[in-house]
C-alpha cells in the first residue's frame, strides 16, 4: 500500500504554503507522496513551480469545489 | 527535527531556499559560532546569525561602548553607552531573536584562552580591529583545526576570506602575511576613518560564509580573498593558495603553539 499523507493548506498564502510543503516533504521517506490542498488554481499552479524548480514532482494538479489539490511525490 | 509554528514562521525564508530547507534550518540550529570582537565587523555578524537561527552565539569583547562607536557597530545604541560591549550585544540578540543561546566574554581574546575558546565552536569569525589578534585568531583555528573568518576594513576599502584548516586549497593568513605588520604600518580604525555601511557589508558576508559553511550551501571563500573598494563599489577575487613555507599551515612550520611575542 503506498505511502499516503495529506496537508489542508486553504487559507494559508505563498510563502508559508510552500514551506509547510517543503517541512512535510522532509519527514517523508524517499518515493512517498503527499497530497496538498491549497487555495486555487492560482496557489496551486505557482507552489507546483516553486516545488518543480526545486527537484519535486507534482504528478497530479486538479480542482475541486473552488479548492485545489496537488500530488508532491518526493525523490 | 520539530520546528514549532513560530519557529516555522520566524525562519520562513531560510526554509524556502533550496540550499537551506528544514534540514539547512536544523544545521543552522545546531551552529555553534564564536565572534572575536563585537564592534563594527561583530555587529552585523551577530545580528544576522542571530536573525537566522544560530544555536549558540559566543561573543569575546572586552571594551566598553563608547560614542564614536555607534557610528558603524549597530549592536549597541545610545543606552548602551558605558556598558560592557557584551552585555549590551548579548541584550540586543536576545531581543532579535530569544531562540539564540549568548555565551559572552567579557575579556581580550588572548594567547590565555584563545585555543580553549574556539575549541567549543564549530565556526570562528574574526570582528577584531587589529591585525595582533587577527593573526591570534588565525593561529588559534588552524592549531586547532576550525574554520574561521578573516576579515578586514580601513577607509574605504576591505577584504575577507574564509579558512578550513582540513583543506588543501586554503591558505591561511600567514600564507599571504608571515607576520603581522609592525605597528608603525597600520594604524587602526581609532587613527583612520571607515563608515559603518562598509563595516556592514564585510561582517554581513562573514555571516554569509558562516551559514553556508554551516549548511554546506554554494561555494566558500577559500583560496578566494575577496576584495571591495567602496568608493567604486568594485569586488574583486583575487585566487591564493597555500604557502608551502607557510609558519604556521605548511610542513615547514616554525609556529607550533601560541606564544604572546608573535602577537606584538
Amino acid at each position: 500500500m503506498p505511502d499516503k499523507h495529506f496537508i489542508d493548506l486553504v487559507g494559508t498564502a505563498c510563502p508559508m504554503n510552500f514551506v509547510r510543503i517543503k517541512i512535510a516533504l522532509d519527514k517523508l521517506g524517499p518515493g512517498a507522496s503527499l497530497e496538498v490542498r491549497l487555495d486555487g488554481r492560482g496557489a496551486a499552479e505557482e507552489v507546483t513551480r516553486s516545488l518543480e524548480d526545486q527537484g519535486y514532482r507534482v504528478s497530479r494538479i486538479r480542482e475541486e469545489m473552488g479548492a485545489a489539490e496537488i500530488t508532491v511525490v518526493k525523490y | 527535527m520539530d520546528l514549532s509554528e513560530e519557529k516555522i514562521e520566524r525562519y520562513s525564508r531560510n526554509i524556502v531556499l533550496a540550499e537551506i530547507g528544514p534540514q539547512g534550518q536544523e544545521r543552522i540550529r545546531r551552529g555553534k559560532v564564536l565572534i572575536v570582537g563585537a564592534g563594527g565587523l561583530g555587529s552585523p555578524a551577530a545580528l544576522y546569525l542571530a536573525a537566522a537561527g544560530i544555536g549558540v552565539l559566543g561573543l569575546i569583547d572586552s571594551d566598553k561602548v563608547e560614542l564614536s562607536n555607534l557610528q558603524r557597530q549597530i549592536l549597541h545604541d545610545t543606552r548602551s553607552l558605558g556598558e560592557a560591549k557584551t552585555r549590551s550585544a548579548g541584550r540586543r540578540i536576545r531581543a532579535l531573536n530569544p531562540d539564540v543561546a549568548v555565551r559572552t566574554f567579557q575579556e581580550r581574546f588572548s594567547v590565555d584562552n584563545a585555543l580553549s575558546l574556539v575549541r567549543e565552536f564549530d565556526f570562528v569569525i574574526d570582528g577584531s580591529d587589529n591585525f595582533a589578534t587577527k593573526f591570534l585568531v588565525n593561529d588559534a583555528c588552524v592549531l586547532a583545526g576550525k574554520p574561521f573568518s578573516h576579515a578586514g576594513v580601513l577607509g574605504f576599502r576591505g577584504q575577507v576570506l574564509t579558512v578550513d584548516p582540513s583543506r588543501a586549497d586554503s591558505p591561511c593568513l600567514r600564507c599571504l602575511l608571515p607576520e603581522p605588520p609592525g605597528r608603525a604600518e597600520t594604524p587602526d580604525c581609532s587613527r583612520s576613518g571607515v563608515l559603518g555601511a562598509l563595516t556592514g557589508i564585510l561582517g554581513s558576508i562573514q555571516a554569509l560564509e558562516t551559514l553556508k559553511f554551516l549548511t554546506g550551501a554554494g561555494e566558500l571563500l577559500c583560496g578566494r580573498l575577496l576584495t571591495v573598494d567602496a568608493l567604486k563599489l568594485t569586488f574583486r577575487t583575487v585566487a591564493v593558495r597555500r604557502n608551502p613555507d607557510c609558519p604556521l599551515c605548511s610542513g615547514k612550520k616554525r609556529i607550533t603553539a601560541l606564544d604572546q611575542a608573535l602577537y606584538v
